[in-house]
């Protein structure tokens, strides 16, 4: 007659036959339900269902499958932790929360959309989990899981209204007996920025899933405008150049090098061979470009020629100067971040603003224009925007 | 850190060094490529060729079985290696190229080398399984078989590995099958709290009528009313002038038995209308007549009122229903058993233990 003894390394395990007991002191399991196990005898364990601790009582060994767990001591109490990656766990229980909420938001028909979510996330969620239980993901891509997975539980846990869950550099969960509480306070807050960005972004990938430019824009860090000039239509009378840049109007810069058109006096451009082919590639535009609140595509145009156009063409005046002229203006943040389609063949025609004084500064003119919405006169300038490019920055090794 | 000891361990021995040579000699454009990829990359991802070549080896040799004696049983029969007088070679060829694009692909590093062996063990395995007549087509196979197909291939059969067949799993989903059956029945109860709108029949190019039907809070009246136009929003139960309690309801038809598509009006045996037509019998000897707006409400009230008359929901979205919760359930549940096989037969019973006198008695 062998004695209950208290068992030392088998203590936690998975239930793989569903049991009934036949006994007052047999507990019965059901297949997958997990078990904390204390004591053994003649081939039965006894122990209680993780998920009711209350009742306990003995079943067959046979019937678990055991799993691998390290005891720590705290104290007089003893901690079984399983051997699982962290990261898994997290998501086990993760889904196991999200799937009795879901639940209950399937009771109410109002919430269906979020039913339909939630229940796509933890299919993903699970998909993941089994890959990454599987071991035979390569170490890069496995970083990327962990990554995607966590960013994923931090999404479901704010859209569901659930506690944020603060992680360290490396993704786990930070131990609150480990860690000092002002630094869990700062991580609090990085935490909530963090993800509230995260949400952000998933919520305008979500909105602008059927354009499949925000994808690209996510995914490529250089993004490219190409412009082409078809036409300036202004009554100068003399040569002129245009500069075209893009600009910021809040910081009141631009943020990128000026494109040059020489212009000539009879309205065709001064290389002739290019009438057709003015065309420009801004590059290197980042994702803090995209972000700006407005770009606008300004066209400066300076004269060169007299220095007054009042006076009539003499051979006496000098002649080669450059005077300022007047601005073309025009809103492009739309384009830039993919909110119009862009069509090789729509024109957009850009009004021009004259200088009122000769004496006027360009740069006062700009902003006095970027900032009212005058009407022209009919002169401008012409351009169409073919196409907005990316550029994949990923090494191909 | 001589060279010359990798070549000891027998299988594969020596004959990887033949297969390199072979290589080197008869394909050296490959191989100078190979060589080259992967000597100058600094991140840590290079590709070692020595290793390779020799895991590579030893894994074909494992999977044709060289070096053993002739299985008579075994009746794989593959027309490539009758193409080409060095076929054996060949095939090494095409397996180091394999393995070289696969490590790329899957971006592995030095450590990955197990889990780049197994993916390419899994791609010839399933190449050789297709019986290519040639080495170039095996080549061809090999190149459809990329690391992203073979993942997608062993999502697939993880997804389909879940409709469980085992003994235990069935038990399990019978038993909590009713629970999931009461959690429908609450939904469907609910939506009928909340109420629905629906046209009169007939009138046909008079203004449309709207009625409004709505079950109590407590689920034992059922109320209803005209409305003159479409309800926004809730409809309070003081608009509703007409009721039906729930104990003096009979039964609920459907389709053509109700009493409103059993009339003759032309316009009332159009298809679709008898779809969604249904009706409640009520004593003494009344009905009610629904026609539903859509296939939805039309499951939900004919759900709903089953449940009411303590019947089975018997619509198309109680099924689907079920089955959607049914397998989130079940997969909730068998998280835990991720890469355990579960047995085919049932573990057998050990003999009670001879005291219950556990150690501890919690009482």
């Amino acid at each position: 007659m062998a004695p209950w003894t208290k068992t030392s390394s088998e203590r936690y395990g998975v239930v793989k036959w569903n049991f009934i007991a036949k006994a007052e002191k047999q507990l019965s399991l059901a297949v997958g339900d997990t078990v904390h196990i204390q004591e053994s005898c003649e081939g039965w364990y006894k122990g209680y269902v993780i998920k009711n601790k209350e009742r306990k009582g003995a079943f067959p060994a046979n019937f678990i499958v055991l799993k691998e767990v390290i005891i720590e001591k705290r104290g007089d109490e003893e901690v079984i932790t399983s051997v699982e990656m962290p990261l898994v766990k997290e998501v086990t229980t993760t889904l196991r929360e999200w799937g009795t909420i879901w639940k209950q938001l399937y009771l109410q028909s109002s919430k269906k959309v979020r039913f339909t979510q939630v229940q796509r996330l933890m299919w993903d969620l699970m998909e993941w989990r089994s890959q990454l239980l599987s071991g035979t993901l390569p170490s890069d891509e496995f970083k990327e899981l962990k990554q995607k997975v966590t960013s994923k539980i931090d999404y479901g846990n704010k859209i569901l209204e659930l506690d944020v869950v603060v992680r360290d550099a490396d993704g786990n969960i930070l131990d609150p007996e480990r860690a000092s509480v002002i630094s869990l306070f700062r991580a609090h807050r990085d935490a909530t920025a963090k993800i509230t960005e995260r949400i952000k972004e998933e919520q305008s990938n979500v909105q602008m899933d059927h354009s499949g430019v925000s994808a690209r824009i996510q995914s490529s860090p250089t993004h490219s405008l190409y412009v082409f000039v078809r036409n300036f239509v202004c009554r100068i009378g003399e040569d002129s150049e245009l500069f075209m840049s893009l600009y910021d109007p809040n910081k009141q810069t631009n943020i990128s090098e000026n494109y040059l058109v020489r212009w000539g006096d009879k309205g065709l451009p001064k290389d002739i061979e290019m009438l057709n082919s003015l065309k420009v590639v801004f590059t290197d535009l980042g994702n803090k470009d995209l972000n700006r609140e407005k770009i606008y595509l300004i066209c400066q145009i300076v004269r060169v020629g007299r220095m007054d156009l009042k006076d009539t063409p003499n051979k006496k005046w000098t002649t080669g100067l450059r005077r300022p002229f007047g601005v073309a203006v025009m809103d492009i943040s739309d384009i830039i971040k993919g909110k119009t389609e862009c069509d090789e063949e729509k024109q957009y025609f850009i009004p021009f603003h004259p200088v009122i004084a000769e004496n006027d500064f360009l740069h006062a003119l700009l902003n006095k224009v970027t900032s009212s919405r005058g009407d022209s006169g009919g002169q401008g300038t012409t351009h169409s925007f073919p196409a907005q490019m990316t550029s994949q920055q990923r090494s191909l090794r | 850190m001589n060279p010359a000891m990798d070549f000891t361990q027998t299988p594969p021995g020596m004959l990887a060094l033949d297969n390199m040579l072979y290589l080197a000699k008869l394909h050296q454009d490959t191989y100078i490529r190979i060589v080259l990829e992967n000597s100058s990359r600094e991140d840590k991802h290079e590709c070692p060729f020595g290793r390779c070549a020799i895991e590579l080896t030893r894994m074909l040799c494992d999977l044709l079985q060289v070096g053993e004696l002739p299985n008579e049983g075994c009746n794989d029969f593959h027309p490539m290696f009758f193409t080409h007088e060095r076929a054996w070679e060949e095939f090494f060829c095409v397996c180091i190229q394999l393995l070289n694009k696969t490590w790329k692909e899957m971006r592995a590093t030095a450590e990955d080398f197990n889990k780049v062996m197994t993916v390419v063990r899994e791609q010839i395995t399933r190449a050789l399984a297709m019986k290519p007549p040639s080495l170039e087509q095996l080549r061809v196979k090999l190149r459809s078989l990329s690391y992203s197909e073979i993942l997608r291939l062993r999502q697939s059969e993880r997804m389909s590995q879940d409709d469980f067949q085992s003994p235990p799993i069935i038990e399990l989903r019978e038993r909590i099958q009713p629970e999931i059956l009461e959690l429908i029945k609450q939904q469907r109860l609910n939506r009928l709290c909340e109420g629905s709108c629906f046209r009169k029949l007939g009138n046909r190019r008079r203004q449309e009528k709207f009625w409004f039907c709505r079950l109590s809070l407590n689920h034992k009246v059922l109320h209803y009313g005209d409305l003159d136009e479409s309800p926004q929003g809730e409809v309070a139960f003081e608009l509703l002038t007409d009721k039906i309690p729930v104990s003096d309801m009979k039964a609920v038809l459907t389709g053509k038995d109700c009493p409103h598509m059993k009339e003759k009006s032309a316009l009332k045996q159009n298809k679709e209308v008898l779809e969604l037509a249904f009706s409640i019998l009520y004593d003494p000897d009344e009905a009610l007549n629904f026609v539903a707006p859509n296939k939805y409400e039309y499951c939900i009230w004919t759900d709903g009122l089953s449940a009411l008359l303590g019947k089975e929901l018997g619509s198309d979205l109680t099924r689907s229903d079920l089955d959607t919760l049914m397998s989130m359930e079940m997969k909730l549940r068998l998280l835990d058993l991720e890469n355990i096989t579960i047995p085919e037969a049932p573990p057998p019973v050990p003999k009670e233990p001879s005291t219950y006198n556990f150690t501890y008695n919690y009482g």
